[in-house]
């Protein structure tokens, strides 16, 4: 069996410019950040992002000029407003929005994963959603007549997500405390020809068979698996550790102009070395922190 | 507490006040309830401690039946989890939509128009901008399957306007007839709720109309807020005021730090 295990350098750089790469998460929630800063240390440009809900993911990846479009639902900085490199992309024009309703930017995943070309749903109709994204279009149902927009089956190259667990085979496993299998990140996963997981820990193929019940990504759908604790870091990782606010806002701040967002991406993550050394200039204080301020089981 | 955040119509009530209490008695007991941030989040968890305790709470993310001990920052936050009593994900959420099960759902945004339409996408042109949003997130899908749509906005002129600059998410589109034909199903909106006034929308054109104003607000200052011509129901009355219990839940177990209530009046 294939042994997936790879470095964050290694793993970033199956990634090529112009690729289609689409990105899980959710809000402040478990975006893969360590795999989107090493992208920018690389220096990829062109990157067709996917998602279907985004923020200081895409916003991040904007701002660093890797990218030439995107398509999803939102990007938006979540509890302090906008996301300011993606609004500054916009208006000055260059930046190409393909743009969805949270079931589309769902449903172009699902689609691909279920084997189909589109995916039928009612959202969009009647919106200028329809009238400024290629890929919905109107059609007719063919027993009942009633009108459904279709919604294109996305492709991407590439997919990232950040998750708990794997063994070294590429099998991933989100905790028990976390949200549902089916999940956004399950469908981007297995939807992208190539997929790169980062996770919190690397775990043996026996703590795999003693859970099989919380596996969300079978080793099939699996190129590539990168260690890296705290790697959604300023997004929160469901049980294991809160989204830092303090850092989110640091960054809502130095995304207010172009010269101080450069500043703050200098500082930190080209100025680091890798993920570590990144960990490292947040401290064990402030991490230890956002660990234990778990809020409370159900 | 500090009573320069308690600056407010009347009775030292804000009007963020007076406004999660009417969007909180929006919703009906045992209705199941899509809740996104802010004064929407404040609301529900009013109407499930007052009249409404069988309510079904639904966040986007995938929580089901959320019966949290704190305000969250977003709809992905795993402090709704407490009490609730289905954790899923997207899917399951958005099928409940899908599937017609979501009474009501609240919504704000940078612009709605007469017909209760939505703008959270962008200001001016779309292909160059003059203000660029975040886009739908959700919104379109609530606006489109939600049996029912509360709209919670500023009264603003440049916030409610004659036509939306793009249309991210329906209300009534261009008028009676519309949602029918382009084939979304759902009532589509039937309040806006600003802090200045109640709005519903005349039944038979689905243009806004002025419903209650707000104690200390005149129907003229309405007017001159509103960027298009706004009817008026045929007895334009004064909203009702929140019950002590209301403004003592609100302070001292909903938002204590009063972040969305705790407006200047």
């Amino acid at each position: 069996m294939r042994e997936k295990v790879m470095g964050l350098r290694e793993a970033v750089a199956l990634i090529k410019d112009g690729d289609t790469v689409a990105i899980g998460g959710h809000t402040l929630r478990r975006h893969p950040m360590a795999l989107i800063h090493e992208i920018i240390r690389q220096g990829r440009r062109g990157l067709k992002l996917q998602g279907w809900n985004n923020g200081i993911d895409m916003d991040m990846l904007i701002g660093a000029g890797c990218v030439a479009s995107v398509e999803t639902s939102y990007i938006g900085i979540s509890a302090f407003g906008l996301a300011l490199n993606f609004r500054r992309a916009c208006e000055r024009g260059g930046l190409h929005v393909i743009e969805h309703s949270e079931t589309t930017g769902l449903d172009m995943f699902r689609a691909t994963v279920m084997g189909m070309s589109f995916f039928p749903t009612k959202t969009p109709l009647g919106s200028d959603l329809m009238r400024t994204n290629q890929h919905l279009t109107e059609i007719t149902c063919p027993f009942t007549g009633e009108p459904f927009a279709a919604v294109r089956a996305a492709r991407p190259d590439v997919a990232i997500i950040h998750a708990h667990t794997t063994d070294k085979y590429g099998n991933v496993q989100l905790d028990a405390q976390r949200w549902n299998d089916q999940s956004a990140d399950v469908l981007i996963g297995k939807a992208a020809r190539t997929t790169v997981v980062s996770v919190e820990q690397i775990v043996s193929d026996e703590e795999i068979y003693r859970n099989s019940l919380l596996t969300v990504l079978p080793r099939k759908f699996v190129t590539a698996v990168v260690e890296a604790p705290y790697g959604a870091h300023p997004c929160g990782c469901d049980a294991r550790y809160d989204y830092d606010l303090e850092e989110v806002e640091k960054y809502y701040e130095a995304s207010k102009s172009e010269g101080s967002f450069k500043a703050y991406l200098d500082a930190t993550v080209r100025g680091v070395a890798d993920h570590m050394e990144y960990l490292e200039r947040i401290g064990v204080e402030r991490l230890m922190r956002l660990t234990r301020t778990r809020v409370a089981r159900p | 507490m500090s009573t320069n955040k308690r600056k407010g119509a009347a009775n030292g009530v804000t009007r963020q006040e007076i406004m999660a209490v009417a969007a909180a008695r929006e919703i009906r007991n045992s209705e199941v309830a899509f809740i996104g941030t802010g004064l929407p989040m404040v609301a529900a968890y009013l109407a499930k401690a007052t009249h409404a305790p069988d309510a079904v709470l639904v966040f986007e993310s995938g929580i089901v039946g959320a019966k949290p001990k704190e305000l969250a920052t977003g709809v992905g936050d795993l402090r709704l989890l407490v009490g609730c009593v289905k954790s899923t994900g997207l899917y399951y959420a958005l099928s409940l939509l899908q599937g017609g099960f979501v009474d009501i759902g609240f919504l704000g945004a940078a612009e709605v128009d007469q017909y209760g339409n939505l703008n959270s996408t962008a200001i001016g042109d779309y292909r160059r901008p003059t203000v660029r949003l975040p886009g739908s997130g959700g919104a379109n899908d609530i606006g489109s399957l939600a049996r029912r749509l509360v709209i919670m906005v500023p009264h603003e002129r440049r916030r409610l306007v004659p036509r939306v600059q793009y249309l991210t998410t329906p209300g009534f589109l261009d008028g009676p007839g519309a949602r029918e034909r382009a084939g979304l199903r759902g009532e589509g909106p039937t309040r806006v709720i600003t802090d200045l006034a109640v709005l519903d929308f005349d039944p038979a054109s689905k243009r806004m109309r002025l419903a209650t104003v707000h104690p200390g607000v005149t129907v003229e200052e309405v007017e001159a807020r509103t960027g298009f011509p706004l009817l008026r129901a045929p007895r334009v009355g004064e909203t009702p005021l929140p019950s002590a219990g209301e403004v003592r839940l609100l302070r001292e177990r909903i938002d204590p730090e009063g972040i969305y209530i705790g407006g200047k009046g």
